[in-house]
């Protein structure tokens, strides 16, 4: 269904190849919240799986955890320049461990959102960015549902034949929604990077994404790179991003790996 | 745009008018709901009050009650309940807040030890408060802790305790937030400590009762069961049981094991700002059964859950008259529909009542002196049910008289089993827990009779499985074997045994014979009363008890007075401070440990102080304890500070030992200070005031069986060579009749003090600092350096410069039930000389005093000494020590030769299936022992006595200062 929706939608202007651009998407937070996306449009629809791991044993704590998430993910260009997309945590894994140990297998959190091109020039595209992130990993909540927005711009500039540039800062926003306490937090997501594309079927990007405000007044400083490559129609892209600075505990390492298939 | 405004109306109502409690934030002025809402409870003339204690006045207070001025007490005409204040933390809790005392007015004391909140197993993951509210709400009264998780306050936890009117028992409701960043793995639970000799959990799931699997801090989730409720009790004496139910669910976990329940929620995943909260209801309950707690809770679940219960009732006879005499004579377990429900021990008129589930079918099983000895089965039929009367096997009585030099006195009679088939038939446990004991005449922890010994007072009668048995007894060391043996009991009848025991002259004229280290009902891991402790002090014909209470000082003088044993015993009150709560006691550790235990004397007895003169002695260093306790009142420069136990197994996930908290290697010099290694925290100043090493004494023989002694007695010899002169001391460390057989080792010191009036506790104190003593489980060693007529010089921490002529003189003497087989000099820590041409005794059970000098000796001084530096000598005499191996090359032996083939190797550690290909093991143990010993043999009588010890004795140092220029420890 969302397929055939998809396949109806009208082709995006940016180029017309599968292969994955813009700033690394790998996902620090639940929902994909502030994390790196493109400012074109496009119509395709994805599949990916998401680890992160956490280390927090330390002095007097034994405590760790490995998140794995499988995600569906579907853009739909709507016009030229607006696109509407969809994430979908189909299974979320989540193993706490400690001496006791916990864990969570199900239902993930469900991201939408839409983007609009500001600025559409040959070599400079500039998206308005919006996301809000859904607290639909229903048995992963004791009593507390958290939900997310996110509104932000999203650069990609052409410095040459191969070689574009990206900037993404947005303003995010959480709460929770419940009995417990709602604590409200506004930050930014800031991304930086680089994209080397050797058409039509590799690219590497390199960049760095921090967050400033949300959890704390300096969050993290992570590097990040992606790997792509397109066959067919397909995009292939493997992330991994790997905060090394900030206040612990923080992720030691958080990685994707997805296929995306494009309709244009 | 009404859709797109209306959204985050809806999600601003949904956050923010839901709110209730102290869910949502900081504020100090928020209020936790009230627990169990559903519940109601009512009676005539019902009272409830909560306020804070001025005063202990009212209370019934017991040797285990910890109250004081400050704390909180909640109280109905039912129980009464006591939290601790923020600033009297015990136990387990960094802060106040949690559960130290709960009873029952009129009926049952308090054996609560101590009941706190926590959200995993580490330090990391127990709650710590730091506001505290009364609440008054009319009808509901309580009080509120608001705190967080080891004081991380993005962890907040919230508890409060209510009270009201009419009800067996408080609610609880306690919240627990997640205001960090990452998620979290918690299991919000109330944990029970119950020291592991007192109270006995019970859980009514499948396969439970008064059993559980097993698990450690490592497989925990092996552990948990999901039931009803839990329970505990079958403890002795008058004091109460307990049982909780979560109130917001219809089952909980939990996990048990003799020492410590906890019950709750399951491990869960809590993602940031989500949060749990936990509502339930403890009940108390009077008396030893569990289902004195269990009745109410049957009530609780009617109302909360719909569950129907009905009252089975009984009656217990055997041989035509009521089953009673307390837990071991009968006790009766209840299964509902194949479950495990409850516990009940008869009346004084054999009846016993209960509350079960309104089942098909039920069985009541009974056990008697530790075993099963008959089911019933009772058809269900939804209404009370009348088991009628049951009838149990009989059994017989043995009646029990000694005398000490022909007068009554208090004795220990220890009652054994003649023949095999014996030992076989009335062999028993309760429940599979504590020891195994033939025959199991009383709680093994309990107070007399307790495991198979008794304390004997003039006739004393003790009801006895039927069989064929041996009777022993001692007045301590020093007095003969009192015998009856082949003493034949059957059903029905009464047996008697005569034991005439005669104080033999051997305690050195001069001495005061005292035992260091000893626990009673003050301690949260000795379930035995005052007054059977001190007559356990009495039947040790000893003269020096110094009180060491865990965490807690204690004074038996109400037992002392009633008893007349001021005149008999110099009570001193000391306290054994005992690390209990994990902390980084190595900088950067990842593994949370303890200091291991530390005795100190004296003490003063503060009764309505929060730790009865002691002081909070948890997450501190060897030296900041002496700096805590000198500030308390501890007299640094005349009292004592003992280490103890120095090395041992882990108890309850915690180091008991202080060499092992270090890794302490006897390869290596003491360090100056810490140097990165744990091992230099030996002699460490931790806060710049006392170091590590300011101890003054360790013991070198601690317990009756002297399992470890090799062990304490390395670490003694290094700290020696190293010029670290410390007195040794040998003590029983006795909690109970059954554990450790009190003033069995003891240390004889050399003081001019007199028990009684007048007795000089610093005076005595000197002569123990100065090392004036020597250490025995029974062979008693005199040595002195003799030159002349001059003044015999006696074992002292003093150095002296020998005369060139000066003699080792040295005499062994021992009761003839005492083996002695070798004397052994001991220089610079080396075995210089081992002398076995020694007399043996004829008959072990002699009374004749001319059997008590085993050896005289005489060996020029300078014979034993290095040619160069300083020395120091010491003797032992006794049995050889058993054959032990140091596996992990740290210089302290640990491993027994346990396969018996005369070596020491992998193949003696119990948990190596292999040879480790590392030359020095990670593994290692168990420590070397005698085991028991054959009948009849000359061990064997020793045992009757002694369980499972072998005879030692060893001298404090004679220390030489052979340079002159002062002791500064020997070359290694």
């Amino acid at each position: 269904m969302i397929v055939m929706w998809i396949a109806l939608a009208s082709a995006g202007p940016c180029d017309s190849d599968p292969i994955a651009t813009g700033p690394v998407s790998v996902a620090l937070r639940d929902g994909a919240l502030g994390s790196g996306r493109r400012a074109c449009p496009r119509r395709e629809v994805g599949v990916s799986g998401h680890a992160l791991l956490l280390d927090d044993t330390g002095n007097l704590n034994i405590y760790g955890q490995i998140q794995l998430q499988g995600v569906v993910d579907a853009s739909v260009a709507v016009s030229d320049r607006v696109e509407v997309f969809a994430r979908l945590e189909a299974i979320r894994s989540q193993q706490a461990i400690s001496l006791a140990g916990a864990s969570y297998t199900g239902l993930g959190h469900t991201t939408l959102g839409v983007s609009a091109l500001l600025v559409n020039d040959v070599d400079t595209h500039v998206a308005w960015l919006n996301r809000v992130v859904l607290p639909t990993a229903v048995g992963l909540y004791r009593n507390q549902h958290p939900v997310a927005l996110e509104s932000g711009l999203s650069a990609q500039l052409d410095v040459g034949e191969a070689l574009q540039l990206y900037g993404q800062l947005s303003v995010i926003g959480s709460m929770g929604l419940g009995g417990g306490p709602t604590q409200v937090r506004v930050g930014l997501a800031p991304s930086l990077g680089a994209e080397l594309t050797v058409k039509p079927s590799f690219g590497v990007a390199v960049g760095v994404t921090s967050g400033l405000l949300h959890d704390h007044p300096f969050e993290q400083l992570s590097p990040q790179v992606s790997l792509r490559t397109a066959i067919g129609k397909v995009g292939i892209q493997l992330d991994a991003m790997v905060p090394v600075t900030g206040p612990t505990p923080r992720p030691l390492v958080v990685g994707q790996l997805g296929a995306t298939y494009r309709f244009d | 745009m009404r859709r797109v405004w209306g959204l985050p109306a809806g999600l601003l109502l949904w956050s923010g008018c839901g709110d209730t409690g102290c869910l949502s934030g900081n504020d100090l002025t928020c209020t936790v709901p009230a627990a169990c809402d559903s519940l109601a409870f009512t009676c005539d003339g019902g009272t409830a009050t909560v306020r804070v204690l001025d005063s202990l006045d009212g209370l019934p207070l017991s040797a285990q009650t910890l109250a004081s001025p400050g704390d909180i007490l909640l109280s109905n005409d039912h129980v009464w309940v006591v939290i601790d204040a923020l600033d009297h933390p015990h136990l387990f809790s960094e802060s106040g807040g949690s559960i130290i005392d709960m009873g029952t007015w009129g009926g049952a004391g308090d054996t609560m030890q101590q009941a706190f909140q926590a959200a995993g197993l580490l330090p990391s993951e127990t709650a710590v408060y730091t506001d505290v509210r009364l609440i008054d709400e009319g009808d509901v009264q309580g009080v509120q802790f608001l705190g967080s998780l080891a004081g991380n306050t993005d962890l907040a936890i919230a508890t409060r305790y209510d009270i009201r009117a009419c009800e067996p028992g408080i609610r609880v409701r306690t919240e627990l937030v997640n205001r960090g960043t990452i998620p979290r793995a918690w299991m919000l639970l109330d944990a029970f400590w119950w020291g592991g000799r007192g109270l006995l959990p019970y859980s009514p799931n499948e396969d439970g009762g008064f059993s559980w699997p097993d698990w450690d801090l490592l497989t925990i989730a092996d552990g948990f069961v999901t039931a009803p409720y839990i329970a505990s009790g079958l403890h002795d004496g008058t004091g109460a049981s307990y049982a909780t139910m979560a109130c917001d669910r219809e089952d909980f976990d939990a996990i048990h094991s003799e020492s410590v329940s906890a019950a709750g929620q399951a491990p869960v995943v809590i993602q940031p700002r989500d949060y749990l909260t936990y509502e339930r209801f403890i009940a108390a309950g009077a008396g030893p059964s569990v289902s004195a707690a269990t009745d109410p809770i049957y009530e609780l679940r009617r109302q909360l859950f719909n569950e129907p219960y009905v009252t089975v009732t009984g009656e217990l006879f055997t041989g035509g008259v009521p089953a009673t005499g307390g837990a071991l004579r009968a006790s009766v377990e209840i299964r509902a529909d194949g479950r495990p429900v409850t516990q009940v021990v008869p009346a004084t008129d054999g009846t016993f009542s209960a509350r079960v589930p309104a089942a098909a079918a039920l069985e009541l099983t009974v056990s008697s002196f530790g075993q099963e000895v008959v089911s019933f089965d009772v058809v269900g039929s939804g209404s009370d049910m009348d088991a009628g009367r049951l009838d149990i096997p009989e059994v017989g009585a043995l009646d029990i008289t000694a005398t000490l030099d022909g007068e009554q006195d208090v004795l220990l009679a220890f009652v054994l089993p003649a023949d095999d088939a014996t030992e076989a038939a009335v062999r028993g446990d309760v429940y599979g827990h504590w020891d195994t004991c033939a025959p199991l005449l009383g709680l093994p922890h309990g107070s007399s009779p307790a495991c198979n010994r008794v304390l004997v007072e003039g006739p004393t009668t003790v009801p006895i499985l039927p069989g064929v048995y041996d009777i022993f007894a001692t007045a301590g060391p020093f007095s003969s074997l009192g015998v009856a043996r082949g003493v034949q009991v059957t059903a029905g009848g009464i047996s008697s045994a005569q034991l005439e025991l005669v104080r033999f002259d051997l305690q050195p004229e001069g001495t005061l014979s005292g035992d260091f280290h000893v626990h009673g009902g003050a301690s949260w891991d000795a379930g035995m009363e005052d007054f059977d402790r001190v007559r356990a002090f009495l039947a040790a014909d000893i003269d020096v008890i110094v009180s060491t209470e865990h965490n807690a000082a204690w004074n038996y003088a109400d037992a002392i007075e009633r008893l007349g044993a001021d005149s008999r015993i110099q009570l001193i009150t000391g306290t054994e401070n005992t690390g209990i709560m994990l902390f980084d006691v190595l900088p950067e550790t990842l593994i949370p440990k303890v200091t291991g235990h530390w005795n100190f004397w004296p003490v003063v007895f503060d009764p309505e102080g929060p730790y009865r003169g002691s002081w909070w002695d948890q997450k501190a260093l060897p030296g900041e304890l002496f700096n805590r306790a000198s500030a308390a009142g501890w007299p640094a420069s005349t009292g004592i500070a003992q280490l103890n136990h120095p090395t041992s197994e882990l108890s309850v996930g915690r180091d008991f030992g202080w060499a092992d908290t270090i890794e302490l290697d006897l390869n290596r010099d003491v360090a100056d200070a810490y140097d990165g290694t744990p091992h230099s925290l030996f002699a460490d100043a931790p806060d710049g005031g006392m170091r590590n090493s300011d101890f003054h004494t360790t013991e070198v023989m601690n317990g009756t069986s002297n399992s470890y002694f090799a062990g304490y007695r390395a670490i003694w010899w290094w700290m020696l060579d190293q010029g670290l002169l410390r007195g040794g001391t040998a003590n029983s460390d006795s909690h109970t009749l059954t554990e450790n057989v009190l003033g069995t080792p003891r240390t004889l010191v050399w003081t001019d003090q007199e028990v009684g009036v007048g007795f000089n506790i610093d005076r005595f104190n000197e002569s123990v600092r100065d090392g004036r003593m020597v250490g025995t489980n029974g062979p008693v060693i005199e040595a002195s350096i003799v030159l002349g007529d001059a003044e015999p010089r006696l074992p002292s921490l003093t150095p002296f410069v020998p005369d060139a002529d000066a003699v080792l003189h040295i005499e062994v003497r021992a009761a003839p039930w005492v083996p002695v087989s070798e004397v052994r000099v001991i220089v610079n820590g080396q075995v210089m000389d081992t002398f076995t041409d020694v007399t043996v005794p004829s008959d072990p059970t002699s009374s004749s005093p001319d059997d008590l000098l085993r050896i005289e000796l005489d060996l020029p001084v300078r014979s034993l000494l290095p040619t160069t530096g300083d020395a120091w000598i010491s003797i032992e005499a006794g049995v050889a020590v058993p054959l032990s191996g140091d596996l992990d090359c740290d210089g302290i032996p640990d491993t027994g030769d346990t396969n018996g083939d005369g070596t020491v190797d992998w193949r003696d550690v119990v948990d190596l299936e292999e040879e480790p290909e590392e030359a020095c093991f990670d593994d290692t143990g168990p420590v070397a022992s005698v085991g028991d010993a054959e009948r009849d043999t000359p061990l064997w009588f020793f045992q009757t006595t002694v369980p499972k010890g072998y005879p030692a004795a060893f001298t404090n140092p004679f220390v030489f200062d052979l340079d002159g220029g002062g002791f500064e420890g020997v070359a290694r």
